[in-house]
């Protein structure tokens, strides 16, 4: 590796670079890969697009601790190289075991996405519902809606480095009774980058269930954005199982933009991962429009996992509610951002927040940052968090009934779990990840 | 093995909480024979209630040493869940609330988990059911607050009643009740106390642990012992309980030491 100086870099070292610092062997790397893949620049809106995400990257660079917003997760460090990003040969063989589903008892078609790119000969389109529309586009060149030009560093490096969008398009009106299972695979045959980008809309009064799974099959540094664009009363419902290897970096992003009288929600389980960051972001457009995010995390071995919500009220009587809950056991670590803005306009907002955390290794971390910004004075917004041990006294009370401690932990695990589960609609849903959650707690054991 | 002429038989019980060095019972001495109902009564930090926890096997007490005897099996060594297949039931004094977990599930478990330890197949649905139902009815204990978490919301009547409601369901050799009355107005006392007596047959033995004469008027004891700094200062007949009434523990205890 050479610097901008023609001066070789070892890695850990740090190269200075004019305006934020120095600038780290990973960041090097990814300047490299961008100029080999996408110079040179067309001019198009496409690839200025490209080009201005990326320069919005390189100007905050890899967030450490110093970025208020990641200043429990630090990339900058975690980040140590950049994995190659997948490349057509990367794509697995058709007919690649990637493991079981575990949405497999439910029915609907199933969207395989690998490193990226929809792969036609692993998904399953036979049960196809009529009303979706499904295409793959470029993707960047999207504009309209405020939340679609924000990025954030995972928004910037997916824009600068997704190749292909998968569009799914719902027209006004249509309610899709059939689920849409989302396969999205990252890895292959050596540790490499992947960017997915998968693109929502409906439209008004539309209906629709997605249901994903995000899984790795090698060391992976992967950026994943889910853009969901809904019209006037919409309702939309999104669960994504996320399953992770240690060698997984998963950074993912979900950004809603959910219109009046409209229904949002956005469920994540989330197992594993060396480095996961989930963003999820809910931007509301209009007046009694609901907002719902939660989710579970249930975390073992040195797992890291960061779930960061974010609710921004401007618009008149919305409810937001962001509810999630950590099960820490051994060295894993948790984090909980989680934001409720309500600009002065957003009268009668009615928002809540609570993250609980139950650590069970005394190596175990959790930690937790609630904010509430609220520039309204009609409103009721709040937030509660906790984290603690298992109650002792009432696995007393559970063994003092024939229950072996073991059984008895598991028990007052799920039931911690269980509350949080109760926020998919979906009773199907629901009962798959209730019963997915009791093996992997019987696993630990 | 002892011979089965006392279904409980504690000789020299000494323990302290684990970490402290602080003796709570200091050489107990207690038989108790199948089918009889012994009341054990003293004052504040006599160390009723360790003893009701270190019957059951709480991790949070040594038992420096002597002896546990149920049905001429010891106790020592098994794990609180162990001694609950064996036939000990506690009622607890401030019946936990758990979140999430139903009192039907709870006791779906604990009898599954009994009778597995017995050799027993699962009971089914229906049949589980059908005992609930039985059970529940007797104690005024509504379907709702079966299938609501474990004592969430309940008020201390309710819990109590859940708890004699397990006991009813799991129908154990040994019952230790830890201060049952606590909490109760009168007519949640009776029931209660009606639930208990319910219960008492020849192979079933009952400990009461409390404070007051009061309960003893519905549950008429066998046997009255008192316990004093750790140790049962004095044995009689029910009578006892109404001489204590009278002359206070202070004066009671004094006399008999």
């Amino acid at each position: 590796m050479v610097d901008v100086l023609g001066k070789s870099v070892r890695k850990g070292e740090t190269v200075p670079l004019e305006g934020r610092g120095a600038m780290t062997k990973a960041e090097f790397a990814l300047r490299s890969q961008f100029e080999t893949l996408f110079f040179p620049s067309l001019e198009s809106a496409e690839t200025s697009k490209r080009h201005l995400a990326f320069d919005r990257f390189s100007r905050s660079g890899l967030p450490g601790r110093n970025v208020e917003s990641w200043c429990y997760t630090d990339l900058r460090r975690a980040m140590s190289e950049a994995y190659a990003p997948a490349k057509a040969e990367d794509a697995l063989a058709p007919g690649f075991d990637y493991g079981p589903d575990i949405f497999g008892s439910l029915p609907g078609p199933r969207l395989v996405i690998v490193n990226g790119f929809l792969h036609r000969d692993l998904s399953d389109l036979s049960q196809w519902p009529a009303g979706v529309e499904m295409s793959c586009e470029s993707g960047v060149g999207r504009t309209g809606k405020p939340h679609f030009e924000s990025g954030g560093v995972i928004g910037d490096l997916n824009m600068a480095f997704a190749e292909e969008e998968l569009v799914l398009r719902v027209q006004g009106g249509n309610d899709i009774a059939l689920p849409l299972h989302l396969i999205v695979i990252s890895g292959g045959e050596r540790p490499l980058a992947a960017h997915s980008r998968v693109h929502i809309d409906l439209g008004d009064g539309a209906k629709l269930r997605v249901i994903e799974t995000c899984l790795n099959v090698s060391a992976i540094q992967a950026t994943h954005v889910l853009d969901y664009d809904g019209g006037k009363g919409a309702h939309f419902d999104h669960v994504r199982l996320q399953n992770l290897s240690d060698d997984a970096q998963f950074l993912s992003v979900v950004k809603a933009g959910i219109a009046s009288d409209s229904h949002f929600s956005s469920f994540l389980f989330a197992i594993g991962g060396a480095l996961a960051r989930s963003e999820t972001e809910m931007h509301f457009y209009g007046e009694n429009a609901r907002g719902y995010a939660s989710g579970v995390a249930l975390l073992s071995g040195k797992a890291f996992c960061d779930i960061s919500v974010s609710a921004y009220h401007s618009f008149p009587r919305c409810v937001s509610r962001e509810s999630h809950k950590f099960v820490l056991d051994d060295e894993a670590h948790g984090v909980f951002h989680g934001h409720i803005l309500v600009h002065p306009q957003a009268q009668e907002t009615d928002g809540k927040q609570s993250s609980h955390a139950l650590l069970l290794s005394e190596r175990s971390e959790m930690n937790i940052k609630p904010e509430l910004e609220i520039y309204a004075d009609d409103v009721q917004c709040g937030h509660g968090s906790t984290s603690g041990r298992l109650d002792e006294v009432a696995l007393f009370y559970l063994c003092a009934r024939g229950i072996s401690e073991d059984d008895a932990k598991s028990m007052l695990v799920l039931a911690f779990v269980g509350e949080v589960l109760e926020e998919i609609a979906d009773e199907d849903v629901r009962s798959v990840l209730s019963d997915y959650a009791r093996i992997q707690l019987s696993k630990a054991d | 093995m002892q011979e089965n002429k006392y279904l409980l038989e504690i000789k020299g019980l000494r323990a302290r909480v684990k970490g402290s060095d602080e003796e709570i019972l200091k050489g107990v001495d207690l038989c108790v024979p199948s089918g009889e109902v012994h009341a054990i009564m003293g004052p504040n930090g006599s160390g009723k209630s360790t003893l009701s926890y270190v019957l059951a096997g709480h991790w949070n007490y040594d038992v420096i040493s002597g002896e546990i005897y149920l049905d001429g099996e010891s106790l020592l060594g098994s794990l609180p869940d162990e001694r609950a297949a064996k036939g000990l039931f506690l009622a607890f004094q401030y019946p936990v609330e758990i979140p999430g977990v139903t009192t039907l599930a709870l006791l779906r478990q604990s009898l599954n988990m009994q009778r597995k330890a017995g050799g027993k197949a699962e009971l089914s649905i229906p049949d589980f059911k059908k005992i609930v139902d039985e059970k529940s009815k007797k104690l005024n204990v509504s379907g709702a607050m079966l299938r609501r978490p474990v004592n969430v919301g309940f008020s201390g009547g309710e819990k109590k009643r859940n708890e004699i409601m397990q006991m009813a369901v799991l129908e154990p050799k040994l019952c230790i009740l830890d201060e049952t009355d606590s909490g109760l107005d009168i007519d949640a006392l009776k029931l209660v106390a009606d639930g208990v007596n319910a219960l008492r047959s020849p192979d079933r033995s009952m400990i009461l642990i409390t404070h007051y004469q009061r309960l003893l008027d519905y549950i008429v004891p066998d046997k009255v012992h008192i316990l004093s700094a750790g140790r049962i200062v004095c044995n009689g007949g029910k009578d006892l309980a109404l001489d204590l009434e009278n002359h206070g523990y202070s004066g009671f205890i004094k006399a008999s030491v």
